[in-house]
């Protein structure tokens, strides 16, 4: 015997995507700090006075001093693991979608040591150009930009030991929050590339 | 003790306040320090226009003013301007949007307290001879770490508020559904979180280089040329963009929900949220008349587009608001006439801003500029009186008309002559050295006036409604 139902079906519940909402806020001001900065810095490049280029055969502006090199070799490796970097996260979210903690958390532990290995290379590069944060605008400027990407990058660290503790705990139904975290990096790999081709390639 | 904001239990006892994760709790400690704040700016407006009276003696020791004036500027915007339409935010959004909670409530509660401890730090620094131009290196510093922790703090609240809306809405209810003020906070937290994070980005150039080099960004006279913009209008106007839904919430409630033209007040919000290009670009444009061509649409199109679409937002809004009490025929309630002046006051700043803009007009760097802040601010806070009332159901109590109108009398009376004596050429930030002639003296001692009375406003919004602050929404 059928039984009549005596209300019809609600609204289909939506799925609520707080953290990616909250990811894209905060990529969206982490994208503003930066942006900022690299402004305020391009003003002052475009600003410097004019010198002759080593090769003597144009004129160049004088910004970055001619006795200081940037270790292309590390700032490139850097740029390249942040590929690396969005590779592993996406893996996650593939591995989260299936319901593979095992995957899941192998993804994010390696996200974790390239992570690391990024702090480090931001260390290395600030070791090797062997400048002080006193001798002039260019070195200033120069700590602070590259001061506050470390800062983003040290944070988003942060957000994936999170993101690794909540997997291992076996949340690996929580895919916001994988969701989340990749596009955390996504937008932290895309302020990167903008950075490191302003301040280390263009110089 | 629970502590999770959808069990509905608070904490109790003298931690409450420190840990509690309702919205209204943090709305209430927000509120409380913006009215400490707003009270801070009111003594020192009476004080300024005191001192104002004779540019020639000097009521407060002149080593002082710089502090002075940089106080009551910090006061009217980081704290009174940032803190209070926050609060009013925090205490209706989760209610307009039906849910029970913030998005991520002890990251709202985080940024409250970040944005209290910046508050005391900033407050600190400038009595120790800090902020900018001040005399102390290590008070400087801590200027700048404070001005940094309370833009991280409110940067924090906003993504929270704008994740509220975005993301908590109850199922069913559409972005369009949400209320005034949850639309306008949505609007004003997007923008407010570019122009925030901008800020921050020249915070840590100028900070880094006052506590190192002290030579690329000017030390302490650098201060206000590279983050004062966002102390000035238009970027004041995104924190007071909230007024704007709170006209809507006030309409809204007098018509019984008649709002006509709903849409056409949210596309007005959304318009006036184009005031953040101004901020984001660090920049001025002034509106240049003098060439032909070219020439002359390069100097009208940007002073068009970032000081005359903002106002032509708001006048949408009026419009609609006015449109909508004639159409239902509805008597003006104490919180639709509270919140009508409020985007009045703020029009009239905005105006303000984008007169002075004109360079012909000369109008740059004189007082006129502070008549618009005053305007600006005030306003606001004249809004959040109309929101309090709709939230406690006190719209239609006389004692909002009256406190309504007294909050009017005093704005119109700290603002309007900082306006005239700009026209008059008095110089921005200045207390004493200018020509007092003429009216200038009178003019800026009725300001000062007007800033006492405003404080004696605040007083009696405090003893209408006290600590009180409803879960319910405006609309």
């Amino acid at each position: 015997m059928s039984v009549a139902t005596a209300l019809p079906a609600g609204a289909p519940a939506v799925p609520r995507r707080h953290l990616l909402a909250l990811a894209s806020l905060v990529a969206g001001a982490s994208a503003m700090v930066m942006g900022s900065m690299l402004a305020v810095w391009l003003q002052f490049r475009a600003n410097a006075p004019l010198r002759e280029s080593t090769t003597g055969l144009r004129m160049i502006r004088d910004w970055l001093p001619a006795d200081v090199a940037v270790p292309e070799v590390v700032t490139n490796t850097m740029m390249i693991t942040f590929v690396l970097l969005c590779v592993m996260v996406q893996w996650a979210v593939y591995a989260g979608r299936r319901g593979d903690s095992r995957h899941a958390s192998l993804a994010l532990s390696v996200a974790l040591l390239v992570e690391i290995a990024l702090v480090n290379a931001q260390f290395a590069v600030w070791t090797q150009m062997g400048i002080g944060v006193r001798d002039g605008a260019y070195m200033t400027m120069f700590y602070a930009v590259t001061g506050t990407m470390l800062t983003l990058i040290v944070l988003g660290t942060v957000v994936t030991l999170a993101t690794l503790f909540r997997t291992l705990a076996g949340r690996i139904g929580d895919r916001g929050l994988l969701a989340a975290h990749a596009l955390h990096w996504y937008a932290l790999a895309a302020i990167f590339a903008t950075m490191w081709f302003v301040v280390y390639v263009q110089k | 003790m629970a502590l999770d904001a959808r069990s509905g239990a608070t904490p109790a006892g003298i931690a409450a306040p420190f840990v509690t994760v309702d919205h209204v709790g943090i709305a209430r400690l927000v509120h409380a320090v913006a009215g400490l704040w707003a009270l801070v700016a009111a003594a020192l407006g009476a004080l300024i226009g005191l001192e104002r009276l004779d540019a020639g003696a000097a009521l407060v020791d002149a080593g002082a003013h710089v502090q002075l004036v940089a106080l009551a500027r910090v006061a009217l915007t980081f704290g009174l301007l940032g803190g209070m339409l926050t609060s009013a935010a925090l205490a209706a959004v989760p209610g307009q949007v039906g849910s029970a909670a913030l998005a991520f409530p002890r990251g709202a509660s985080l940024g409250a307290w970040l944005w209290v401890g910046g508050s005391g730090l900033v407050a600190w620094s400038i009595v120790g001879t800090g902020g900018p131009g001040g005399g102390d290196a290590a008070m400087v510093e801590l200027y700048l770490m404070g001005l940094g922790v309370m833009t991280l703090g409110l940067l924090a609240v906003l993504v929270v508020l704008a994740a509220t809306v975005l993301a908590g809405r109850a199922p069913g209810r559409a972005l369009a559904d949400v209320g005034g003020l949850a639309w306008a906070s949505l609007v004003a937290a997007s923008a407010l979180v570019a122009t925030l994070a901008t800020m921050l980005g020249s915070l840590v150039y100028v900070g880094v280089d006052f506590a190192y080099e002290r030579v690329a960004f000017g030390a302490t006279d650098g201060i206000a040329g590279w983050v004062g913009w966002a102390m000035s209008q238009p970027h004041t106007f995104l924190f007071a963009l909230p007024c704007l839904g709170v006209l809507v919430d006030a309409v809204d409630r007098a018509t019984g929900g008649a709002v006509v033209g709903r849409g056409i007040a949210q596309v007005g919000i959304g318009i006036a949220g184009v005031a953040m290009l101004e901020p984001v670009t660090q920049s001025t444009f002034a509106l240049r008349l003098d060439g032909g061509g070219r020439d002359l649409l390069a100097g009208v199109l940007p002073w068009a587009i970032f000081s005359g679409l903002p106002l032509l937002g708001c006048l949408a809004v009026i419009g609609v608001a006015l449109r909508s009490m004639q159409a239902a025929r509805a008597k003006p309630t104490g919180a639709f006439v509270a919140a009508f002046l409020a985007v009045g006051m703020v029009l009239t700043g905005l105006l303000g801003s984008a007169v002075q803009r004109i360079d012909a007009l000369d109008l740059a760097g004189t007082a006129f500029e502070e008549g618009a802040l005053v305007y600006v601010a005030y306003g606001a806070l004249l809004a959040t009186v109309a929101m309090r009332s709709l939230m406690l159901g006190d719209d239609a109590a006389p004692r909002t008309l009256r406190l309504a109108g007294l909050g009017f009398l005093a704005i119109v009376l700290a603002a309007l002559p900082m306006y005239v004596v700009g026209v008059l050429d008095q110089p921005a930030g200045s207390l004493g050295g200018f020509d007092d002639g003429g009216a200038v003296g009178v003019l800026n001692l009725v300001s000062g006036a007007g800033h006492a009375l405003f404080a004696l406003f605040m007083l009696g919004v405090g003893a209408a409604w006290g600590g009180r602050m409803g879960k319910a929404a405006g609309a």
